[in-house]
């Protein structure tokens, strides 16, 4: 609050003071001639000395400051907070605790004193900076992030050797690795760690040395090497190893043999993640399995495999999973050989067998072929009520019948009783579909509590047809209701019977309709979905590739459909004058009337 | 005389609730609560531990105002029965507390009464707060200027011209 400076009595008094303390030198000049400059400079010593006092007064206001007066231990905390963010994104600490430790005299003396600060060193950073960094830590265990960039490194070559010099204090190594750095990085890498808990290290391509460590890293917990080229599996290193993450993708480096990964492999009991990325030994095809080769992990809770379909399953076959069940990511290659599909099988057979093991992501890739799903991360191990689906093929092969069944295989696998969201993707949008509405309410016909999906390109058709149960079998006959699979009710049976919200992306209505044959009377239940259904779900639908015409005739006949319509088109949009990009229109109950019929077969 | 201040409703005992405390707060207002209550609290359970061992039963004096109190038990009511790693003694210290969304709610008042917060819970050994208000000070004062932090913190620069340039200066600033 500002105060009258005539009111005030501490104002009163310090104008008071300064008047008669500045008339003293007026009189004094009198007497002794001073000149001005001699006076000025007298001024300006009262000044200094004024803004001692002021200073004084500062360190007393803050003495009575909530603030400045917490506790050390209190301050530390906030100044870890402060630092959060600058660790996650491994920058440097100018804008985290240590511009908080500008606050006051006080919390500068705290963050100066408090160790626990100044043991996380970024690199590259300059000598003056790490030389305080590791002076003010003093005897805590390091934490060094050494993320070159490409200038920066050129910069500091010095910086790495003061920081690295002290590995032997280390605990957490995050490492990377740029051109011209191999040769510090290994000497780096074959230093004994012996307080190393955490290492990181990404070597884009570069190869690992023979023994990581000097062999002595007895404290290591967590290793990730990434994009490795080649991996010292003999290191005697893994006893202590929770989590190991060997990733050589795109490294081309031979494989390694199976004596020397189950060697080391069989060393981590404690193991709770493996992640093994195009590492994985060679098994041959018939390679015999013994007992003794079976490697038994009380902990493990996640493993991620990526490599040839044989490999996978054979690392997999040699891993006894333990009751409490495991995560498991799989990423699948082939040659591109006709029976590509074929080798999966027996994988996906092995993980739906083993009950224990939860498959939340996979991925198959071929010279010709991909499919992949994802589950949701955020899901719990033990059950997918948010599991999202999400089913990918590009060019078709003529075996189309085995995507098929690989697809009711994951979806047997996975387990999909308790899906919610699904998203389907078709990569080539003018594709035949290769499901047929039968084959979807086969494969997702336990799907009960599917709420939300999402579904594109070719497999829009099938799928509407399954929604509104209305599809022809392979004799090309109509089925208007389930009438296999046991489960379906003749009065009220809606498949999908808590959907809420469908979303059709991607459809080529055009295409369909002139290509395929599909008729609009047949093609509209389908997509606005069960009519007969108690509540109808809403519909999402991207009309972008949709004749205009029947864009229109969509709007006049829906209530539950929302329409997207890309407006970039200026001429169209000025045509229709519609900007609107999620309409919601009332519908009319007899949406199938002929009207519709005769405005689609006059575009 | 010291007041008797009752107690809200989340902190009145139920058929089968534990033994209760008696806190009494710096300006001498005395406040009932369950033991179960504030077992989150390393302090209080090691007061409680040192009355079982004398076989009597003793107020517990705190230095801070019963407003203060009151909110430290709004927090303790809200995680009973709760496990939240900070408090375990057992656990290895996890470096921070997660950010928990009722935290923030909880933790959204004035900057003294923040402080006064993180001060009791300090005081009271009730680590997941002193994280949870550490995180809400960090939050107030991040990506802010030295000028706008010291207004929000309601400190004075009380460095000296050659404090400002010195060489622990250049390393913190």
């Amino acid at each position: 609050m500002t105060r009258d400076s005539g009111t005030d009595p501490a104002a009163e008094f310090w104008s008071s003071a300064l008047l008669t303390r500045t008339s003293i030198l007026d009189e004094d000049s009198d007497t002794n001639a001073r000149s001005n400059a001699q006076i000025q400079e007298l001024l300006f010593t009262e000044r200094t000395a004024l803004a001692q006092t002021l200073l004084s007064l500062d360190a007393q206001i803050n003495a009575h400051s909530p603030a400045a007066r917490l506790l050390p231990e209190i301050l530390a905390h906030i100044f870890s907070y402060c630092s959060e963010n600058d660790l996650a994104m491994k920058r440097n600490h100018k804008r985290g605790w240590i511009g908080a430790a500008q606050a006051c005299r006080r919390w500068r003396h705290v963050a100066l004193d408090y160790s626990g600060l100044w043991r996380h060193i970024i690199l590259p950073s300059s000598r003056e900076w790490m030389e305080e960094m590791f002076s003010r830590s003093k005897t805590r265990p390091l934490v060094i992030s050494w993320i070159p960039a490409s200038n920066s490194w050129q910069r500091g070559p010095g910086d790495k050797d003061l920081a690295l010099t002290d590995l032997i204090r280390v605990e957490e190594l995050h490492l990377g690795h740029y051109d011209g750095t191999v040769e510090s990085l290994h000497s780096v890498l074959q230093s004994p760690a012996p307080l190393l808990r955490v290492a990181e290290i990404i070597l884009l391509g570069a190869t690992c040395p023979p023994v990581l460590f000097d062999g002595s890293a007895p404290r290591l917990q967590r290793l990730w090497m990434r994009r490795c080229s080649g991996f010292p599996w003999t290191s005697p290193i893994f006893s202590n190893i929770v989590f190991l993450r060997v990733d050589q993708q795109g490294a081309h480096t031979p494989p390694p043999s199976i004596s020397q990964v189950f060697g080391a492999l069989s060393t981590m009991r404690a193991l709770q993640t493996l992640a093994l990325i195009d590492c994985l030994p060679q098994f041959p095809p018939g390679f015999d399995i013994t007992d003794s080769f079976v490697l038994a992990y009380t902990s493990l809770k996640a493993v991620a495999l990526s490599g040839p379909v044989l490999d996978c399953t054979g690392v997999l076959r040699h891993i006894r999973i333990p009751n409490s069940g495991i995560q498991l990511t799989l990423g699948c290659t082939t040659s591109g050989a006709a029976n590509d599909f074929d080798v999966i099988f027996p994988l996906l057979t092995f993980v739906h067998g083993t009950s224990k093991s939860r498959l939340i992501s996979f991925e198959f890739k071929s010279q010709s072929r991909s499919l992949s799903f994802k589950a949701d991360k955020s899901s719990p191990v033990a059950d997918y009520p948010r599991l999202s689906l999400s089913l990918e093929w590009g060019e078709i092969s003529p075996t189309l019948w085995t995507v098929v069944d690989l697809i009711r295989e994951l979806c047997r696998t996975l387990s999909v009783e308790r899906l919610e969201d699904l998203t389907m993707t078709v990569a080539d949008e003018h594709s035949r579909p290769p499901f047929l509405g039968s084959t979807w309410l086969e494969i997702l016909g336990s799907a009960k509590k599917l709420q939300h999906a999402k579904v594109s390109h070719s497999a829009v058709p099938s799928f509407c047809q399954a929604l509104a149960h209305k599809f022809k079998n392979q004799d090309g006959l109509w089925y208007d209701q389930l009438n296999e699979g046991a489960e379906a009710e003749a009065d009220g049976f809606f498949f999908l019977p808590h959907m809420t919200f469908l979303s059709l992306y991607n459809v080529d209505c055009a295409h369909f309709f002139e290509e395929e044959e599909l008729d609009l009377e047949e093609y509209l239940p389908m997509v606005l979905g069960a009519r007969n259904a108690g509540g109808a779900p809403w519909v999402w639908m991207d009309m972008t590739a949709c004749p205009r015409a029947m864009a229109e005739a969509l709007r006049e006949v829906t209530t539950s459909l929302e329409v997207y319509e890309e407006s970039d088109d200026e001429d169209d949009s000025e045509d229709d004058g519609s900007t609107d990009m999620n309409q919601h229109i009332e519908i009319d109950e007899d949406i199938f009337d002929d009207d519709i019929w005769d405005l689609y077969s006059m575009m | 005389m010291p007041t008797i201040v009752s107690v809200d409703d989340s902190t009145v005992p139920g058929e089968g609730s534990s033994r209760l405390l008696l806190l009494v707060s710096s300006d001498n207002k005395h406040i009932v609560v369950e033991e179960d209550i504030m077992s989150r609290s390393r302090f209080i359970s090691k007061q409680v531990e040192g009355f079982e061992a004398t076989s009597q039963r003793h107020a517990i004096l705190l230095p801070f105002s019963s407003f203060v109190l009151n909110k430290v038990i709004e927090y303790c009511s809200h995680y009973r029965g709760y496990y939240l790693l900070e408090d375990d003694p057992d656990a290895a210290p996890p470096g921070r507390s997660p950010v928990r969304e009722w935290d923030q709610e909880f933790l959204d008042v004035d900057r003294n009464m923040l402080l006064r917060i993180i001060k009791a819970a300090h005081y009271l050994e009730i680590k997941s707060l002193v994280g949870s208000c550490a995180r809400a000070i960090a939050d107030m004062i991040r990506g802010k200027t030295t000028e706008e932090m010291r207004e929000i913190l309601g400190v004075e620069n009380d460095f000296t011209p050659e404090e400002e340039h010195s060489p622990s200066s250049k390393c913190t600033g």
